[in-house]
């Protein structure tokens, strides 16, 4: 084999490879958490309403 | 508890992905569609709650033998409520009955993910470390969340001297409630969660006591049960009314907690590990009208089951002042439940569990004696609702309710004027170059002058539980007062003695403070640090367990732990709830047990110097004769040192 044929072979190996490794781990990564991990992203998106308690409540639970 | 904000409570760590956990995918658990980039659309069909409404296939295809019978535990079920309620219940009403229990009872229970990831949803949610699942609980934010009143303030030395297994053994829930106990599925037809084998008992660790060195183990093995001698004093609620307000949202109202100690006739001696005659009860908040919001005349058979119950309280201490001498028990009419301690609606249903007075134990002729010196105590220190109801006309008697500002205007002693310590200028800010710390005697006597108060007049402080009344009594006297007391029993005392209130404001005209400094009685972090090191010096911690043991930390302290030494003696240990203070003679015993004795140098400490002014004042009264204020507290000593 040219050594051409063999760097193109090589590359193509390599590249190959990567797009692999990539599909795997986005597979494996939840579309979730792209969210979740981003505390600035979350601030943004949720509701900042709190659970209510009644003004009525008295004394321990 | 730290509160969380909303993205904290749903934020997941990069930690998690890497776990077994986080190598599912989230979708696999929770549903939803993870390939959205919309937030409706992602979240569509999510369970946020799959151990709950789903625990066999989100839990169960790894953890099949747990979630076979987990997902019939009495946290998942909370089995013991409708077993209880149809006990008591007029069967003709249950349909009304049982809709107030999934409102206002069923809202508590929880499952895998409530004690493994998130704070549980009466807790108000959020994960306790970034989705990781923990094998073990966290005491602070998942077990105490929800048994916090009761349990999670006796344990940690809110109410009481905190428990001795956490104090002295660093023990947390787990320790004794193992997963064997938490994944159990509940009996059927359980009224008491001690009806489960899997319970913990004392004796699986303090094994052999019949035969041990402790003579008064051997006598009272197998009769009484070991919280009667080794426990303290512990809460006790009383009606609990339910409702919804206009709103729609759901209420409960509870009259009234009393912290007291009852030892009651066993009636169920079947329960595992529960032979003895005596036990400790506990007086819970049912009575026949509480879910009468729902529909009348619900608990006609409320006599079949008693709502004075077995209780074990989580404040054990190896000594206790029941457990101190024979007779503080033995013939003591007022440790056991009496019929005239019953209410009228609830004397058919503790018959049983009453002690008659001649069942009690007879007063022993020879005892060792408890040996407390008493004669330095300052009694004028601690007024009565009784003393101050008869004292109000006096010329110079200033009242001062030392509660929030809401909480006066909504009622008070009448007469009394407001003044918030904690609100006033008299410590400097949370953002101070020095957080909370005492202003200059110049500053403090100008400010209560302002009030209309001078240094000869009688004064007396009340509030809540305590807390801020008795560090304003701590300041007043640094700054000159002569004649300054502490309502016993605060607000709540004057309330039960059946005394009149006011909502009208009262103020003073302003006048000259005067007094003289007390500038020995407040110490600095160099001061202190020099002064442990001393052999007749304590320095007492009145922090909870928790915070002495830097399992949590002030927000303003640059690191948790303690003043290396120091004692911990939790508030609690000195104030009862309510504000109460325990007889003279007990907490001076109680103090020696830590070596805490009036011939010392006490120099009191804790975060901010609240907790620290509130145990002076408790020494003071004591007749301890050397007490200092360490008023920089734990923030300012973590910051320098």
């Amino acid at each position: 084999m040219q050594t051409k044929t063999r760097l193109r072979l090589t590359a193509f190996t390599v590249l190959l490879l990567f797009c692999l490794a990539a599909a795997v781990t986005a597979e494996e990564q939840s579309g979730c958490v792209t969210c979740h991990l981003d505390e600035t992203m979350l601030v943004k998106n949720l509701n900042t309403d709190k659970i209510k308690t009644s003004a009525l409540q008295s004394g321990a639970g | 508890m730290v509160p969380l904000e909303p993205q904290q409570k749903v934020l997941v760590s990069e930690d998690f992905l890497s776990t077994d956990h986080g190598e599912i995918g989230c979708e696999n658990c929770h549903g939803g569609d993870p390939d959205s980039n919309q937030k409706a659309l992602a979240h569509e069909q999510m369970d946020p709650n799959p151990s709950i409404n789903n625990p066999q296939e989100a839990c169960g295809e790894c953890h099949e033998e747990i979630v076979a019978t987990a997902t019939d535990s009495l946290h998942a079920t909370l089995a013991t409520f409708p077993a209880v309620l149809k006990r008591r219940a007029n069967m003709d009403k249950w349909a009304h009955v049982d809709e107030a229990r999934q409102n206002h009872c069923a809202s508590c229970h929880t499952s895998c993910g409530g004690c493994h990831v998130s704070r549980p949803p009466s807790a108000q949610k959020g994960f306790v470390n970034g989705h990781v699942f923990q094998k073990h609980s966290d005491p602070l934010n998942q077990c105490t969340a929800c048994h916090g009143s009761r349990v999670g303030n006796e344990f940690y030395g809110m109410r009481g001297q905190g428990d001795v297994h956490a104090a002295k053994a660093g023990m947390d829930c787990v320790s004794c409630h193992t997963a064997d106990e938490m994944h159990a599925a509940a009996p059927e037809q359980a009224v008491s969660r001690y009806e489960l084998k899997e319970m913990p008992a004392c004796t699986d660790c303090h094994k052999n006591l019949r035969v041990g060195s402790v003579r008064e183990h051997t006598i009272h093995n197998d009769k009484v049960q070991c919280q009667v001698c080794h426990s303290q004093t512990y809460v006790n609620c009383y009606s609990c009314h339910v409702g919804k307000d206009s709103e729609g949202i759901a209420f409960f109202q509870n009259q009234r907690e009393v912290e007291s100690m009852k030892i009651g006739r066993n009636t169920d001696k079947k329960a595992p590990n529960a032979g003895y005659r005596y036990m400790l009860v506990r007086h819970v908040p049912a009575d026949p009208e509480m879910f009468d919001f729902y529909g009348k005349e619900g608990f006609t058979n409320f006599a079949n089951t008693p709502n004075w119950k077995r209780t074990s309280p989580h404040n054990i201490q190896r000594r206790t002042w029941q457990a101190a001498n024979c007779n503080h028990c033995h013939g003591n009419r007022n440790l056991f439940l009496a019929e005239s301690d019953l209410l009228d609606y609830e004397k058919e249903a503790n018959r049983k569990v009453a002690v008659a007075y001649e069942r009690i134990p007879k007063k022993m002729i020879k005892t060792e004696r408890v040996r407390v010196d008493t004669s330095r105590v300052r009694a004028g220190m601690v007024v009565s609702a009784h003393w101050l109801h008869s004292n109000l006309q006096e010329k110079n008697l200033v009242v001062i309710d030392a509660r929030s500002a809401a909480a006066y205007q909504k009622v008070h002693i009448d007469g009394a004027i407001h003044f918030d310590p904690l609100a006033s200028g008299l410590r400097s800010g949370a953002d101070a170059e020095k957080p909370y710390t005492l202003a200059l005697h110049s500053r403090v006597v100008e400010i209560f002058g302002s009030l209309g108060i001078a240094a000869d007049d009688s004064i007396v402080v009340y509030d809540q539980n305590g807390s801020v009344a008795a560090a304003l009594i701590a300041v007043l006297e640094w700054a000159g007062a002569t004649q300054v007391s502490y309502l016993n029993g605060g607000i709540e005392g004057w309330h039960h003695a059946g005394f009149h209130t006011s909502s009208q404001s009262s103020t003073r005209t302003a006048r000259l403070f005067g007094g003289k400094e007390q500038p020995s009685w407040i110490e600095d972090s160099s001061s202190v640090a020099r002064l442990s090191e001393m052999r007749n010096t304590v320095v007492l911690d009145s922090r909870m367990i928790d915070r002495y043991q830097g399992m949590t930390k002030h927000e303003k302290a640059e690191r948790a732990g303690a003043i290396p030494g120091a004692v911990n003696v939790p508030f609690g240990a000195l104030y009862m709830d309510n504000g109460f203070l325990k007889p003279p003679r007990q907490l001076l015993w109680m103090l020696k047990t830590y070596g805490i004795t009036p011939d010392k140098t006490v120099i009191t400490t804790c975060d901010t110097g609240v907790a620290a002014a509130d145990a002076f004042f408790i020494l003071r009264y004591l007749g301890f004769s050397d007490v200092r204020v360490h008023d920089e507290a734990w923030v300012n000593w973590s910051r320098t040192r």
